[in-house]
């Protein structure tokens, strides 16, 4: 008798992890011409830049979300049903991990966050082929560690990217995307396969209105990174608190202190 | 910068005069492009705070033209020549602070880079 399969199969996840990292040591590797789009719009400059490593972390990206859906494939409880759900987190992680990885110069630097980068994406996959079943024996703590995953992903991306000093009108769709993509994860997680696509708009246009009022405040990437997942975390354990029919008044606790403490930790920290 | 980003600088430091004033430097690649003028709130011959729509239209200017934020100036019409402790305590944005003093009627400028309560001086290069 077949005993029931929880883990993905080693070799396709290897596969798997191994071809996303070496889509990222290429993009570190390629040098290429960098051609930028400029467009002056009325009201803002446009300046997108286009070269390999733009088309290389979309590609990645792509790469990833098939990968993960191959990956599942061989899930024996997914029954036909559709793969998106499983690929929002392991696409977020590729696209996360590659941008401070364009930023961190050759090194050390750059091999530990390539292999931070790795580890992470190895725990994603894992994590999300667990989740598949909600009677697999790990279920919990793969649930829980994509949580964390996901408020870790967008702290990760909002202090690269201000490290980089990205322009404003990149910061801001990279943001909502990764707020978005993070809470509408987490909410389907915990709310029993529920998707909240008006909270997870909502919470993204909350995260990136203070993003866009923090843009020109001298705050150091942490600083920032910090004013802004303290607000994820609070509104999506809101949501999570009102979704699980908890008063308002006792839903609204928790997420309201640990928005504070992630805002006093941004003042006192530099 | 060019002449004309220092005229420009020169001409509103010496009309404020005996009042601090203040302005931003947007440019790229180290190469000022563009001096904006700034209201001194507070209106002080030993003080300056910029006025906050003012910079935040003059931010969101730089922005919506590709630019970066290269330097703040200030003026010292009573001296000092260089950053005063209080420059030095208040300076949040990592760029050139530019320093306007007076002496007997004759305006100089100094660049200064502040970072961790040190400032150091930077050279400012005139282009034709």
């Amino acid at each position: 008798m077949n005993e029931p399969k929880y883990l993905p199969d080693s070799d396709r996840i290897g596969v798997l992890t191994s071809t996303v990292l070496l889509a990222f040591a290429l993009n570190h590797l390629i040098r290429s011409p960098e051609f930028n789009l400029e467009v002056q719009l009325p009201g803002f400059f446009l300046s997108i830049p286009l070269n390999i490593s733009t088309a290389m972390s979309v590609l990645t990206a792509g790469l990833t979300a098939t990968g993960m859906d191959w990956l599942l494939r061989g899930h024996p409880s997914l029954n036909g049903r559709t793969t998106f759900q499983w690929w929002i987190l392991p696409t977020l992680t590729t696209f996360v991990v590659g941008v401070p990885l364009t930023i961190l110069p050759s090194g050390i630097a750059w091999w530990v966050g390539f292999g931070i980068g790795g580890a992470f994406l190895f725990f994603v996959f894992l994590a999300e082929y667990i989740v598949v079943d909600a009677g697999a024996p790990y279920y919990a703590a793969a649930m829980a560690g994509l949580t964390a995953i996901s408020y870790t992903l967008f702290f990760i991306l909002t202090v690269a990217l201000r490290y980089s000093d990205a322009r404003l009108f990149l910061v801001i769709p990279a943001l909502f995307l990764a707020a978005a993509l993070a809470s509408l994860r987490i909410l389907h997680l915990r709310l029993s396969g529920r998707w909240e696509y008006p909270w997870a708009v909502g919470i993204a246009f909350v995260c990136i209105q203070i993003a866009a009022g923090l843009n020109y405040w001298p705050l150091s990437p942490i600083q920032f990174g910090l004013m802004l997942v303290g607000p994820l975390y609070g509104l999506t354990n809101l949501a999570i608190n009102l979704g699980e029919d908890l008063p308002t008044q006792r839903a609204a606790i928790e997420p309201t202190v640990a928005t504070a403490l992630c805002w006093g930790l941004a003042i006192f920290i530099r | 910068m060019n002449k004309e980003h220092w005229q420009e600088m020169l001409h509103h430091v010496n009309r404020h005069i005996p009042l601090e004033a203040c302005g931003l430097l947007a440019g790229t690649d180290n190469r000022v492009e563009k001096v904006i003028v700034v209201r001194n709130q507070a209106q002080s011959p030993v003080q300056f705070v910029m006025d906050p729509y003012e910079q935040l239209k003059a931010f969101e200017w730089i922005e919506s033209n590709g630019l970066d934020l290269l330097g703040i100036f200030h003026s010292h019409p009573a001296g000092p020549e260089t950053a005063s402790a209080t420059d030095i305590l208040e300076a949040a944005y990592e760029v050139v602070h530019i320093i306007w003093s007076r002496i007997e009627d004759h305006w100089q400028a100094r660049g200064f880079w502040i970072k961790d309560s040190d400032a150091s001086e930077v050279r400012l290069r005139i282009i034709e």
